[in-house]
């Protein structure tokens, strides 16, 4: 538990007090609402990422076999719009107090999830979306896509779950 | 509000209210189930505007019943975070107008499902414009029980 410690007690980053004083920190903190208001953004945000991977990685695993490959995967802009909405929202949240993210062992494990998730989501992109859009509706996807798409869905529920627990693991010293 | 006060002080409400680990879960369960049900009911909005049009129909019998299990697991949690403080909830007005938005998306979804229904699955075919406004009411719904669901956590009053 040295590293937890080591976390907990994180302070005079100069690149986290810079985030602090940027303009975007300061209107986090000082515009009425500011907070409040992207968290729900964020919850938006959120629910749209969900509601479309649900459906693709569920697709790519066999479900809805009825509906082509092709059209299941036009939905996935949505996706990249409420991941944006939510990358824009979590920097506002870290600029508003960098600390009290990064002194907090649960924000690393949301970071590397959402990481795995993103390396996961380029790896589709660019290696498999063209190849599976042309998949028949009753051809299974590669073993290999499936297994990313269980991990895909797998890593969105995982950075919900720790996004939810980050006050619950906030250090209560320090920052 | 003699059953809310029973509610909250009953052995269970009082631990899931106190325990430092029970209450964040029930939060979690409950992100996790407001992603599922708004989300998909999103996506199944989309098709109804038109969006991607080449979607098949024949998903939405899943799909909807995808949401129902988020639903089920929102009103679940939802039941449990709010037997913790019931009294106090149920004077927030922020609180009253979520349910009111559940409600109101709850019944437009349904009545979105069964236009449907209605409708040859496997084709792609466009919808009458009276289910497209129903699409466009569930949404809206939806996103504002989520915009309210997060002001309650702003607007109640403390215990004391």
């Amino acid at each position: 538990m040295d590293l937890v410690k080591w976390i907990n007690g994180i302070h005079d980053v100069p690149a986290l007090d810079w985030l602090r004083n940027t303009p975007l920190g300061h209107a986090m903190r000082e515009i009425p609402d500011a907070f409040p208001a992207s968290e729900t953004a964020h919850f938006i945000g959120l629910s749209l990422l969900l509601g479309v991977m649900i459906v693709v990685d569920l697709r790519l695993l066999g479900l809805f076999k009825r509906t082509s490959y092709e059209s299941v995967l036009r939905l996935l802009p949505l996706a990249v719009a409420g991941f944006t909405v939510n990358l824009i929202t979590g920097i506002l949240f870290i600029a508003c107090n960098p600390y009290l993210y990064f002194t907090n062992p649960a924000f690393y494990l949301k970071l590397i999830a959402i990481g795995l998730g993103g390396l996961n989501a380029l790896w589709f992109t660019f290696a498999e979306h063209k190849q599976i859009a042309g998949l028949p509706n009753d051809a299974p996807a590669p073993t290999l896509a499936k297994v990313m798409a269980g991990g895909s869905l797998g890593l969105w529920l995982l950075v919900i779950l720790l996004g939810r627990l980050l006050p619950t693991f906030a250090s209560t010293g320090g920052g | 509000m003699g059953f809310l006060t029973w509610l909250q002080e009953t052995d269970f409400a009082v631990f899931l209210g106190s325990d430092p680990y029970a209450y964040p879960i029930l939060l979690c369960f409950h992100a996790i189930g407001m992603g599922t049900v708004v989300g998909l009911v999103w996506v199944m909005s989309a098709r109804v505007l038109g969006y991607p049009k080449a979607l098949s129909l024949g998903i939405f019998h899943t799909m909807s019943t995808i949401a129902l299990w988020g639903f089920a697991l929102n009103a679940l949690s939802g039941f449990l975070i709010f037997s913790t403080e019931a009294t106090r909830v149920i004077d927030n007005t922020e609180f009253l107008i979520k349910m009111s938005c559940i409600v109101i998306g709850g019944f437009t979804a349904w009545y979105m499902m069964r236009a449907v229904r209605t409708l040859p699955a496997g084709d792609a075919p466009s919808f009458p414009v009276s289910a497209k406004v129903v699409a466009v009411i569930t949404s809206a719904a939806w996103f504002i029980a989520i915009v309210y669901g997060r002001m309650v956590a702003y607007t109640i009053k403390p215990p004391f």
